[in-house]
């Protein structure tokens, strides 16, 4: 899937991994690639632009923390990030099950 | 230099961020092209190959920094509305600090023929600031929940709100000069306070159109198009959607009542006062013709026709 197609979802993805425990940006791109079996395979860059997005959104915090012998920026899920990916949830499930009825893959 | 370095070095050239983002950013992808990189060599990589894939897996440097740079010029393009809405309030307060204290004689009391043209003049400046203003504000509140900014987009804000502070620049200078000329004529003038007044009002424009000159709203960084759902911030630019639906309309309403509201401010009778109602009348309707499609509040038909496009509800 191309990074285009998965653009406009990608901040729910991020927040959903994020939702396991903190994690750096290539710790993030990488639970995304496998949770999905390789199917988001986008450049790996284009997870900071919107992990940045997210966390003047307030979504996410970040600190910086030494990881592995490195010093690495770690992002964590904040209050208001658990209650947007609640929304996203609710949403997707909505848009996700009209699609499928529309396109006539709905198990009836 | 190796390749890492010479990669950070393309990225750094391309973005057009503030100096704290950019060191932000490029430590973030030096430290993630390491990672990569250390990972992949103990997978059994080379470490020179391992460093290529880790930078081809990262992104090309230019779509990265095309990123990098849309959203930053949505968040710059976000503090035009503050800066112009910020200045205004300084120009009206210096303003007022400067008038009110003088003698209660009215500008075309003490002042001459020249200085209540000038005066006139500052106050269309004033009004052309205040609906770029209202523009500039518009479009900013109703993309401000959006994700993604398109390019287009941020170049209008950038405009509009350039047009809003020299607008106001030339107001300061009008009213300054205005109310300076005035106190020149005037023997009980208060300098304590219309000096301080002037200075404020021409410091708080010529800030304005600094920092609006230098935003970086990076409008050629296009980025893919986040839609987001309307909500109650995108109703101002459903309103000036009317504007632009029915411009004529618009300009034929707007026109006499400014010139009403200029004459009732006239102090003088009906008569006195109708030629500046018309010359307030001929302002709103020339500015509405020469900023109207800059402002986006109507459409340049012959640019539209030269495009071949097709005007919205057409």
């Amino acid at each position: 899937m191309s990074a285009e197609q998965l653009k406009g979802h990608l901040d729910p993805l991020v927040l959903a991994i994020l939702e396991q425990g903190p994690a750096h940006g290539y710790a993030i791109i990488e639970s995304l690639r496998s949770r999905s079996d390789g199917v988001f395979d986008l450049p790996e860059g284009t997870i900071y632009p919107a992990l940045h997005r997210l966390e003047r959104s307030g979504a996410v915090t970040s600190r910086r923390e030494v990881v592995g012998g490195r010093e690495r920026r770690v992002y964590q899920l904040s209050a208001r990030g658990s209650t947007a990916l609640r929304q996203r949830r609710a949403d997707w499930r909505l848009f996700a099950t009209a699609v499928s009825d529309v396109l006539g893959l709905s198990p009836s | 230099m190796n390749e890492i370095e010479r990669y950070l070095a393309d990225l750094s050239s391309r973005l057009r961020v503030g100096r704290r983002h950019r060191a932000r950013i490029l430590a973030e992808v030096h430290d993630h092209l390491g990672a990569a990189a250390a990972h992949r060599e103990a997978c059994g990589e080379p470490p020179e190959a391992a460093v290529g894939h880790a930078i081809g897996d990262f992104g090309p440097a230019p779509m990265m920094a095309t990123q990098f740079n849309a959203a930053a010029g949505a968040r710059a393009m976000r503090r035009a509305p503050c800066v112009a809405a910020a200045a205004g309030i300084a120009v009206c307060g210096g303003f007022l600090v400067a008038a009110t204290s003088q003698p209660r004689t009215g500008v075309s009391g003490a002042a001459s023929l020249a200085t209540q043209l000038v005066f006139l003049a500052a106050t269309i400046a004033g009004q052309v600031a205040l609906v770029a203003g209202i523009c500039t504000a518009s479009r900013t509140a109703s993309l401000w929940r959006a994700p993604t900014v398109p390019g287009e987009h941020r170049a209008f804000v950038r405009r509009s709100g350039l047009i809003c502070a020299v607008a106001l620049g030339v107001a300061a200078l009008g009213w300054s000069s205005a109310l300076l000329l005035t106190a020149r004529r005037t023997a009980q003038r208060d300098l304590s306070t219309l000096i301080p007044g002037v200075a404020v009002m021409i410091v708080a424009a010529a800030a304005s159109i600094g920092a609006t000159y230098h935003l970086r709203v990076n409008p050629d960084d296009d980025d893919v198009v986040v839609p987001s759902r309307p909500d109650v911030l995108g109703l101002p630019e459903q309103a000036i959607g009317v504007v632009r639906r029915h411009p004529v309309l618009s300009c034929l309403a707007v026109a006499p009542l400014a010139g009403l509201a200029t004459m009732s401010h006239a102090e003088t009778t009906v008569l006195g006062a109708l030629p500046w109602g018309l010359a307030e009348v001929g302002a709103v309707a020339l500015a509405f013709v020469v900023l109207g499609p800059a402002l986006d509040l109507r459409r340049d038909q012959r640019r539209t026709r030269a495009a071949g496009v097709r005007s919205p509800g057409h």
